[in-house]
């Protein structure tokens, strides 16, 4: 769609199940294979998905998720929205745990609109290596070329 | 050329012809290659020939017994739009002593991924965006990595926390 959509979209991810769920055509498919999310076409499902983003409570453990967009390549009907994660106040994030460790990731989502401008398609895809380097899981190293332009560390 | 196509091209030259990989970029600096989360663009960002050479190279190794690995890319879905494609893939390396530091002990590991490629009005790419799935090759690799279905009617949201 376009940036401004994809502030809307994260905006409704706060806010509640239902506030994103509507943003969705009645007959869609959302995957996300980061967290095993394949071939979602249930506004039920969809919603119990979402249900982990607009939680509003730092104690429960679950964690307060903060979306950031990078940019927004695309057009009305199809495009990829760029984005930055940063979960807080998580107890456990995949099996680790990330309590008083701050950590975010980096991902991206396409998505095909309809003419009506829901999402038909989704495809959400993130880089949770980052992760287990933020918060020092032992022995998994960054992948990285080394420009030469960069200073060593 | 069929997206599809197109996109099976992309990944064959991939692995097999970085040269011919090369061409299907726009020129040095006005193309950007990002396959991970970006902290620092002079090591995660590609957008020129060295880094374009040193930073895809692993991709295209065929030599079993250095360590490096060989990897295949299989194209499965492409979703065409007004001058970018979306391409999901399945991943698979064979022979690689250790994947970003854990040993892999001679296992083949394998995974799905997607990339993101917008091109210039002459069909050049200028963004790739690349995103491995790596939960399962860490899952794969013995970590405690779990990704429950917490989607599913009757899941309690509160064992998440």
């Amino acid at each position: 769609m376009n940036y401004a959509f994809a502030v809307k979209w994260l905006k409704a991810f706060r806010d509640s199940a239902e506030a994103i769920c509507e943003l969705y055509a009645d007959d869609f498919v959302f995957e996300d294979p980061i967290l095993d999310q394949y071939q979602i076409r249930d506004k039920g499902d969809l919603a119990r998905i979402f249900f982990l983003y607009a939680n509003k409570d730092r104690t429960n453990g679950l964690g307060v998720h903060n979306f950031r967009i990078r940019g927004y390549e695309g057009d009305h009907r199809s495009g990829l929205i760029r984005w930055e994660w940063t979960p807080e106040d998580c107890a456990n994030f995949i099996g680790l745990d990330v309590a008083d460790k701050p950590f975010f990731t980096q991902g991206h989502t396409f998505h095909v609109y309809n003419e009506d401008g829901k999402i038909v398609r989704e495809s959400s895809w993130w880089d949770s290596g980052a992760i287990l380097n933020a918060v020092g899981y032992p022995g998994v190293h960054k992948p990285q070329f080394v420009a030469k332009t960069a200073v060593p560390a | 050329m069929t997206d599809i196509e197109y996109a099976k091209r992309w990944a064959d030259t991939r692995i097999n012809d970085l040269a011919a990989h090369r061409a299907l970029y726009a020129a040095p600096e006005d193309f950007c290659v990002e396959t991970r989360m970006v902290d620092d663009h002079l090591g995660d960002t590609i957008s020129t020939d060295e880094e374009f050479a040193e930073g895809l190279a692993g991709f295209s190794n065929k030599d079993q017994t250095n360590g490096l690995g060989v990897q295949q890319i299989t194209v499965t879905e492409a979703f065409a739009g007004n001058g970018h494609v979306m391409i999901h893939w399945d991943w698979e390396v064979t022979g690689a002593d250790t994947y970003r530091g854990l040993p892999v002990d001679g296992r083949t590991l394998t995974s799905k991924g997607s990339t993101f490629l917008q091109f210039d009005d002459n069909g050049k790419i200028i963004l790739e965006s690349t995103f491995l799935n790596e939960n399962p090759l860490f899952q794969q690799l013995g970590l405690p990595i779990i990704t429950p279905h917490y989607w599913e009617e009757g899941f309690d949201p509160a064992s998440l926390g």
